[in-house]
């Protein structure tokens, strides 16, 4: 195995609420940190941790490919890795939920034969569930990309949750936007009354960043969506808009099962 | 500033701060170190302004996701040009 290594972790949405014991000693005793998070103080915040902490902020550019910019941290960070050092890459949430680069660059760092592994960190989503009381058990939860959801045909399950990421950037196929506009919503609120009501209530989110700040959530409707508000962190929740029906073929199945015990 | 930053540390991970009433937080705010500046935004819960305050990085993307495309067939050697075989990279 080579001398590098490469661990990410993440920091959890909240500044000082959510890291992980393990992942603050990795950024504390690397020999450089490239760290993503997604507010200029947090950002500060993880500067004090180490005296080699580097953003990953740069590479963003309005009009670039983000598919360009993800594969340039990617690099940037395997570049430190192949040089011998100890690299951590600390971002935002957990590491390992819709991201990218730390993903891709732990893949390629093991096949490149370096020690590489990730720290799970406090999502969105496990904000989410806190925030607003869902469970994902009661009725089931379906996650997508928004995009995704747009570009590909999905069986969406109405009886369950159905929640939308980055929607702040929804339909963008150049991946070179920061953002879309309410045209961008307005086909996605088309895919959505192809299985909702229009009048169906959706709720947008946003986990806190700072222990100053309070998680945002705003409920609204399906037809309003394209002229509500968006940043880069707001997630779209669709609760369940039908009954689960029973599926009685199995039920009757496990009935027999029941009966001959 | 790093003292601000200690500040929202402590707020963050401190369980009987998080139960202070807004009053109460107030005044833990009046008795820090902090500069009136810095104390006004941490009161009014005013972020851009102590972004400000802290010259932190402006215009931070935080998107860390492509929608990813469906997965190419398994893409072992492709001929080139001269029918020699290549291996593909597959992002």
């Amino acid at each position: 195995m080579q001398s590098g290594s490469l661990v990410c972790v993440g920091t959890g949405m909240t500044l000082g609420s959510h890291i992980s014991p393990l992942s603050r000693s990795y950024i504390e005793q690397a020999d450089v940190v490239f760290v993503l998070v997604a507010d200029g103080i947090t950002e500060q915040w993880i500067e004090q941790m180490n005296a080699d902490v580097r953003s990953l902020q740069p590479y963003y550019l309005e009009g670039k490919s983000r598919m360009i910019t993800y594969r340039e941290m990617v690099a940037t960070m395997l570049a430190e890795v192949s040089a011998g050092k100890k690299v951590v890459g600390a971002f935002y949430g957990h590491p390992g939920v819709f991201a990218w680069v730390p993903h891709n660059a732990i893949k390629q760092a093991r096949e490149l034969g370096y020690n590489a592994h990730m720290e799970p960190g406090i999502s969105a989503e496990d904000c989410l569930y806190a925030d607003l009381g869902i469970d994902p058990g009661t009725y089931g939860c379906q996650h997508y990309e928004t995009s995704q959801f747009m570009f590909y045909k999905r069986n969406i399950d109405t009886a369950a949750y159905l929640i939308l990421w980055q929607v702040g950037v929804a339909g963008d196929r150049s991946l070179a936007k920061h953002s879309t506009d309410s045209a961008y919503r307005q086909i996605l609120v088309e895919l959505l009354t192809e299985h909702y009501p229009a009048e169906h209530e959706v709720i947008l989110y946003e986990a806190a960043c700072l222990p100053i700040e309070r998680a945002m959530f705003k409920y609204l409707t399906i037809s309003e969506l394209p002229t509500a508000s968006y940043s880069g962190k707001t997630t779209l929740i669709v609760p369940p808009a039908a009954k689960m029906v029973a599926n009685q073929v199995v039920l009757d199945k496990l009935g027999l099962l029941s009966s001959a015990d | 500033m790093k003292n601000v930053i200690n500040f929202l540390e402590r707020l963050g991970k401190d369980a009987q701060l998080k139960s202070l009433s807004a009053e109460q937080l107030s005044e833990m705010v009046n008795d820090s170190q902090l500069t009136d500046a810095v104390r006004l935004a941490l009161q009014e819960g005013n972020v851009a302004e102590l972004e400000q305050l802290l010259d932190t990085r402006h215009k931070i993307i935080c998107y860390v996701v492509v929608p990813a495309e469906q997965e190419p067939e398994p893409s072992e050697e492709e001929p080139d040009e001269n029918g020699n075989e290549t291996k593909v990279s597959n992002f």
